[in-house]
């Protein structure tokens, strides 16, 4: 798809967006990183729903900085960034005049951790460690032992065992 | 389109099969084994999980990360071609009533992808009449079916263990996988509640068969929706339709659209007319006997679209029962998570692709205000993430106190951010009920008089209402669902609901278990086919999908396909052998005597 929904200012912001949500870390790196903003380019083709609300959502937002600052998101300082962002990060306590920069923020944040989160590097960091062949034998001792519970005597005698 | 003419194929077959989902695979696979030239046609394309891959991918090898797409709507991993609503092929509704209707275009229909749940209709599921005075007794019971249920097990390969349950018959069963941790939590619940939780029986190898050397056993990668590249579970299309190709008996048109059933002058099956995808030629194809395995619903089109002199009302429909019945199972869910799993230790519990432990239907219905019971899957723990991982933290960080034993406000960004989705990885859990609906005459799909598909073929209109047996059914379900994740200390974050939205019960359709629509019965009056899946009318015309259901019963269906298909292929191979099918389109009959030594007429081009 060489179409391009998102203009060059506005991928500038969700990339600003994006690191801001998933910085890079002491375990992993950051969105961009892990490539999320492209990520959002291309799901927000391939789910037109996602359209209007990203893209009122960031003219939301650079709207409300030029308000506050005289400048559009990407251009304000750090910490006028994160001013503006803790007006609309924590949804319980945002004021109401700020419900649709909370609900655009939602949106950003779920697919700011999806991407990343579907990346190589965020499923390390995840520490998944499945999707690969294996002999499923059951929970780890040390887990079973860590919660109390057990397998029954029976579960044992008629689960599958191997190389017995 | 001025050239457009109807191609008659040279070829005869003894049996034409619409269809390779699991009846159409399972009746190609008994019949070639045993001799008889099979055609199938398939309405989309070949497909072998061995070669098809998806299975081992990583999320980020997909663009969208393995979401759902309007034509792939279980996402781009999934086996399915097909989904809710397909380009070109449309359907509609009557009256403003609901019902989604799935349709996987490909070798192996919808086995491809499916949750391999594999569970036995009891005795009491075949008699329901008997027991609470709704519906209709099947004209068959269990004993009729159990040794078929037996081979299948054999055949397929099926794991489980003997629980000795009485309307949960058991099978001939590979060992279980042990539950994952989730779930030892989900069976002390049930234990606590009298709410059984036992090993769980779908149809994965968990040991390589003893009679089959080209099939390998699970390796627990959870991925059995993608298709398996060393067939450890069932498909049709690896585990029957394949072997059944290398009998040399049997011919797949793929891509092949099947319009109508030919009859000829005596009303009888003459063989079917179909669209070919790949070169837009119209053809028609004969054989002495024609077997309908298209899905219950697509099945039910082709007989009411097959309008003759001697079948005004379409084939096999001088009951006009065909379409009617139809029924799906109720499904309604919950899901929650679990405070004690938060931060927990990682290891990899991918374990076979579904739930290694589910609730079979527990109570008397005769003590509650709804007739027919459901069974219950569980699912969660410490999955591959894919699209929609991460989804709504704001409803998950704010409850709960963080990695540091801190609460903090709902939401948020950064570093904490981070935290949180370690931290919540692998805690969330859920739970599905699927019950037995009543089939009723009023509940059925019908031709629709003003609209086709690209193809010309007049399309499907549904008809379709819950009633209170179901609606109750549902609520009984939400109720045993929030205890049960009380009992395991866990929280409801999705799920509740209420009088208002019929207690989350999904619509009709959307479990994928339709069946009813060309059911069997005595009754040549209220039924279309009898007790061996053969049509009343049409002595030569089988259909061996769900339509033949009379009641769904609260189990999955494919283990009832698979048996009463087989079933079906061994009558169909009598009534050849007794020389009741003739051929009456072609001419030249020549008898021979095959390994099995049994004798069957064959066509051969001179």
């Amino acid at each position: 798809m060489a179409e391009k929904f998102f203009d060059e200012h506005e991928m500038k912001t969700i990339s600003t967006l994006s690191d801001i949500i998933i910085p890079r870390d002491e375990i992993s790196g950051s969105a961009t990183d892990a490539k999320v903003p492209d990520f959002i380019e291309f799901i927000v083709k391939d789910m037109p729903g996602h359209q209007i609300p990203m893209r009122g959502g960031l003219k939301w937002l650079d709207v409300q900085c030029m308000k506050r600052f005289k400048k559009t998101f990407v251009d304000c300082t750090p910490a006028q960034q994160i001013e503006m962002i803790d007006e609309i990060a924590f949804p319980e306590q945002a004021k109401p005049e700020m419900q649709q920069g909370v609900a655009f923020f939602n949106l950003m944040r779920d697919l700011t951790a999806t991407g990343f989160y579907t990346s190589e590097i965020g499923i390390k960091d995840l520490g998944y460690m499945g999707n690969r062949p294996n002999q499923w034998d059951g929970v780890p001792q040390d887990v079973l032992d860590q919660y109390g519970v057990k397998y029954d005597q029976r579960t044992l005698e008629i689960s599958v065992k191997y190389n017995t | 389109m001025s050239n457009l003419q109807i191609k008659k194929k040279p070829e005869k077959y003894d049996v034409c099969i619409v269809g390779s989902g699991a009846g159409g695979g399972m009746a190609a696979y008994m019949l070639a084994n045993a001799g008889v030239k099979v055609l199938i046609l398939e309405a989309g394309p070949m497909y072998d999980p061995a070669k098809n891959v998806t299975q081992l991918k990583w999320p980020w090898e997909s663009p969208r990360r393995g979401a759902s797409s309007k034509f792939r709507n279980f996402g781009d991993f999934d086996a399915a071609y097909g989904g809710w609503q397909l380009d070109g092929e449309p359907y509609t509704h009557k009256d403003n009533t609901k019902f989604d209707w799935f349709r996987s275009r490909m070798l192996g229909g919808r086995t491809n992808h499916w949750g391999r749940i594999s569970l036995r209709f009891g005795p009491k599921d075949f008699k329901r009449k008997n027991i609470d005075g709704l519906g209709d007794n099947w004209p068959i019971g269990y004993d009729d079916v159990a040794p078929y249920y037996d081979r299948v097990d054999q055949l397929i390969g099926i794991f489980g263990s003997q629980e000795n349950i009485p309307n949960e018959p058991d099978g001939i069963f590979l060992p279980p996988p042990k539950p994952r941790l989730h779930e030892l939590f989900i069976k002390d619940a049930g234990t606590a509640l009298n709410i059984p939780v036992i090993p769980s029986r779908l149809s994965i190898l968990t040991r390589p068969l003893p009679t089959n050397n080209k099939r390998g056993a699970c390796f627990y990668c959870n991925q059995c929706n993608r298709g398996c590249t060393v067939y450890g579970d069932f498909s049709s299309s690896s585990v029957l339709v394949k072997p059944a190709i290398e009998t040399g008996n049997v011919t797949v048109v793929a891509n092949a659209m099947a319009r109508e059933v030919i009859t000829d002058n005596q009303g009888l099956a003459a063989g079917i007319s179909y669209l070919d995808k790949n070169d837009g030629v119209e053809y028609e194809v004969s054989a002495r006997v024609v077997v309908l395995a298209a899905s219950a619903c697509e099945s039910a089109r082709l007989l009411l679209n097959s309008k003759s002199l001697n079948h005004p009302n379409g084939l096999a429909n001088s009951s006009n029962i065909v379409g009617k019945y139809l029924h799906d199972s109720t499904g309604a869910s919950m899901g929650g998570f679990l405070p004690q799993l938060v931060g927990r230790k990682r290891y990899n519990e991918d374990g076979v692709g579904g739930m290694h432990v589910y609730t079979p239907w527990w109570l008397d219905n005769k003590n509650l205000d709804f007739p027919r019971g459901y069974h219950i899957e569980y699912w969660g723990g410490m999955g591959m993430p894919g699209y929609g991982h991460g989804f709504g933290m704001q409803h998950s960080n704010g409850k709960y106190p963080d990695k540091n034993g801190k609460m903090k406000p709902a939401g948020g960004y950064g570093a904490s951010l981070k935290e949180d989705h370690r931290h919540f990885y692998g805690a969330y859990f859920g739970m599905a009920g699927r019950g037995e609906a009543i089939a009723r005459e009023d509940n059925y799909c019908e031709i629709d008089p003003t609209t086709v598909d690209k193809f010309g073929i007049p399309v499907l209109r549904f008809h379709y209402k819950w009633s209170d047996h179901e609606i109750l059914q549902a609520k009984h379900m939400k109720e045993t669902f929030e205890e049960m994740i009380h009992k395991m200390n866990g929280v409801v974050t999705w799920g509740k609901s209420s009088a208002e939205n019929n207690w989350g019960l999904e619509a009709p359709g959307r479990i994928i278990h339709e069946v009813g629509t060309t059911r069997m019965g005595d009754d040549r009056k209220k039924s279309v086919l009898n007790k061996y899946n053969q049509s009343h009318d049409c002595k030569n015309l089988f259909v061996v999908d769900g339509g033949a259901f009379v009641s769904q019963a609260d189990k999955n269906p494919t283990w009832t396909i698979l048996a009463l298909s087989m079933r079906a292929s061994e009558y169909i191979m009598e009534e050849m052998k007794n020389r009741i099918f003739r051929h009456n389109y072609y001419g030249q009959e020549k008898i021979f005597k095959n390994t099995s030594g049994w004798y069957f007429s064959s066509y051969r081009n001179s």
